[in-house]
């Protein structure tokens, strides 16, 4: 079934079409929702929010641009308000001045894209989500700064802090390799 | 810099397009949530059916009557093949009607009374249409018609009557009398009604009154009547939270509760069937359910997390500062009420007082609610270590009181309005919660309701 009929079906109320569409996707999104989340729990919580969102508002999607980029969309829109309501003010964050240190791009293509979304969701929650916005998502430190609600100075430091985490934990992680 | 874009490039490759499978349990959860905002859209389409009726009603009720001037007379008379008798019979020469020929006579007082509009009785509606005129009809004012009788002027019109019958015909010779002649064809003769213009505003407020009493329902006929209502609205419930024992640390708890917990506001809907008798004593009962969210904001403003490796041994990071959850609780209960009433009726409209109890046969709860161990977050009723056990299984009996303002849009319909309040009678904590939480409820009803 092509994805128009499948869209034009689910508008019409079936269940039925509505669980292929959610069947099509929710791989994909739970792997965005993985990256914006804390837990497995509350990526789950997420991508429910997401789809049910996803369906109350398909009539507002016209049928232009990809409708797979049209539902992440909203699972990072979902994403960032579980991040607002449950937001943590990181103004003063650290313990200690933590010195730049760059993530081996080669470090990263030698984990397995299941590892590395294990490893982005042990990031700390205002790291976790600059840096998902910023460096996978592409957004610029304006962008964020007005979706946060935070200074660009703090969106540009936040990533810079969690590039330097990320190095660190690749370094412990690949140390078996390394040997 | 250029080591940072390209990592950013091979981790957005890596993971644009990576897939995880999602746990089995997120689809159900999509489902029932779907299921719940089209019940949410069925509800407030009813509620706004429910507005738009009673405004559609009140603004018939209140268009104004257009002037006997502008009163379009439509009979099915073919005046322009009528024979001089029939256009005799139906009064449409342009000849004033003598009170010799029209033995309908009103008292001067009626007259100056202005209840001179009665003699139209003269002029009975048989079901089909017909128009019937008549002579000798006995005086007649308004107040000899018994309050809310029904239409049927036929009945005050006595046996010496002879009705003169014009019969229909076809639509395309449908005339308007008023533009196409001088005259209403209607035989009426009082000493006052000396003008055309007097007799169109006679027969314009007999056709009113007939069509209000049309409206409704004849209680003095019919005493004893079953009503069945239907009704949607609004609803707040304000919360009570007692510190019965006094104690600071207790009543610190208390307040922070307070702090953190938003009114509730919500709906309600429910179905009533209601027995009226002697004409104004009512007794009821029904289902009414009622639901509404409270909001919990909570700022922890001491928080601090701590990131640390090899296994908790060394802390790499820590974050500390203002951390804000929000829940959203939900309380939904289901009560069996039973109510006394007595009603006021004035024509179409009136108002019904009522008071009874309501016993809760249903109380679902879902949210969270502040330890009074910890000052934390805790969801309540889960059963879970972390919980807090908080409200009772059902909320007992509740009394309330209500107003009902009523208007009839059919002899057998009426549309309402009705605000009331409700007080749970217990406190809907458990006992070993230390504080006591009661609730108010403040509601406005919107409904209709049919009468049997």
């Amino acid at each position: 079934m092509n994805e128009e009929t499948l869209i034009k079906a689910c508008l019409r109320g079936s269940a039925q079409h509505q669980q292929i569409l959610y069947e099509r996707y929710a791989g994909k999104m739970y792997a965005v929702c993985l990256r914006y989340a804390r837990s497995s729990a509350d990526a789950a919580d997420m991508l429910q929010e997401g789809f049910v969102k996803v369906f109350t508002k398909l009539d507002q999607y016209h049928f232009q641009g990809s409708f797979e980029g049209w539902i992440r969309k909203i699972m990072v829109n979902t994403a960032l308000r579980t991040y607002q309501r449950q937001r943590f003010d990181m103004e003063q964050s650290g313990y200690e001045i933590l010195p730049d240190k760059a993530i081996e791009p080669d470090a990263i293509s030698r984990m397995s894209e299941e590892e590395l979304l294990k490893l982005i969701a042990q990031l700390p929650d205002g790291y976790r989500v600059i840096f998902n916005l910023v460096a996978i998502e592409g957004y610029s430190h304006a962008e964020v700064a007005q979706t946060l609600g935070i200074q660009e100075s703090t969106s540009r430091s936040q990533l810079t802090k969690a590039r330097k985490w990320l190095a660190d934990q690749l370094d412990t992680a690949l140390k078996p390799v390394k040997n | 810099m250029q080591n940072e874009h390209q990592t950013d490039r091979i981790l957005r490759e890596r993971l644009e397009n990576a897939a995880v499978p999602p746990p089995a349990f997120v689809w159900p959860g999509v489902e029932r949530e779907l299921r719940k905002k089209r019940r949410k859209v069925i509800f407030w389409w009813f509620t706004f059916a429910g507005v738009a009726l009673m405004g559609t009603g009140w603004w018939m009720y209140t268009q104004p009557t257009p002037n006997a001037a502008d009163t379009v007379v439509q009979s099915s008379v073919d005046t322009s093949s009528g024979s001089a008798t029939a256009r005799n019979q139906i009064g449409l020469n342009d000849q004033p009607l003598s009170s010799t020929d029209n033995p309908v006579a009103l008292s001067p007082d009626a007259a100056k009374a202005g209840h001179d509009a009665l003699p139209v009785a003269g002029r009975a509606f048989s079901a089909k249409g017909k128009i019937q005129f008549s002579k000798n009809v006995p005086e007649l004012d308004q107040a000899s018609v018994p309050d809310h009788t029904p239409v049927s002027l036929e009945t005050v019109v006595t046996d010496n009557i002879k009705p003169l019958t014009v019969a229909p015909v076809p639509e395309k010779n449908t005339v308007n009398h008023r533009a196409n002649t001088p005259m209403l064809p209607v035989h009426i003769a009082a000493p006052e009604a000396t003008t055309k213009v007097e007799r169109l505003k006679r027969v314009e407020l007999a056709e009113k009154i007939i069509k209000k009493r049309q409206n409704c329902y004849d209680f003095d006929e019919n005493p004893n009547a079953w009503l069945l209502d239907v009704y949607s609205g609004p609803l707040m419930a304000a919360k009570q939270l007692d510190n019965r024992s006094g104690d600071l640390e207790l009543e610190a708890y208390r307040q922070k509760r307070l702090e953190t917990e938003s009114m509730g506001w919500g709906y309600q809907a429910g179905v009533g069937i209601t027995r009226v008798w002697n004409r104004r004593y009512s007794i009821g009962t029904g289902l009414q359910y009622q639901q509404f969210t409270e909001v919990m904001r909570f700022k922890d403003d001491l928080f601090v997390q701590y990131f640390t490796e090899n296994n908790g041994q060394d802390t790499i990071d820590a974050v500390f500062g203002l951390k804000t959850i929000t829940k959203y609780n939900r309380f939904g209960m289901l009560h069996i009420p039973v109510k006394l009433g007595y009603e006021w009726r004035s024509g179409r409209k009136g108002v019904q007082l009522k008071g009874g109890a309501a016993l809760n046969v249903l109380f679902w709860k879902k949210g969270a609610i502040l330890n009074p161990d910890t000052f934390n977050p805790a969801p309540f009723n889960s059963g879970t270590s972390s919980g807090v056990e908080v409200f009772n299984a059902r909320t007992g009996l509740s009394l309330e009181g209500s107003a009902q303002f009523f208007w009839h849009f059919r002899r057998d319909m009426r549309i309402f309005a009705e605000p009331y309040y409700q007080a749970i009678l217990k406190p809907i904590s458990t006992e070993t919660y230390p504080l006591q939480q009661r609730y108010h409820l403040i509601g406005l009803r919107l409904g209709v309701s049919r009468i049997f």
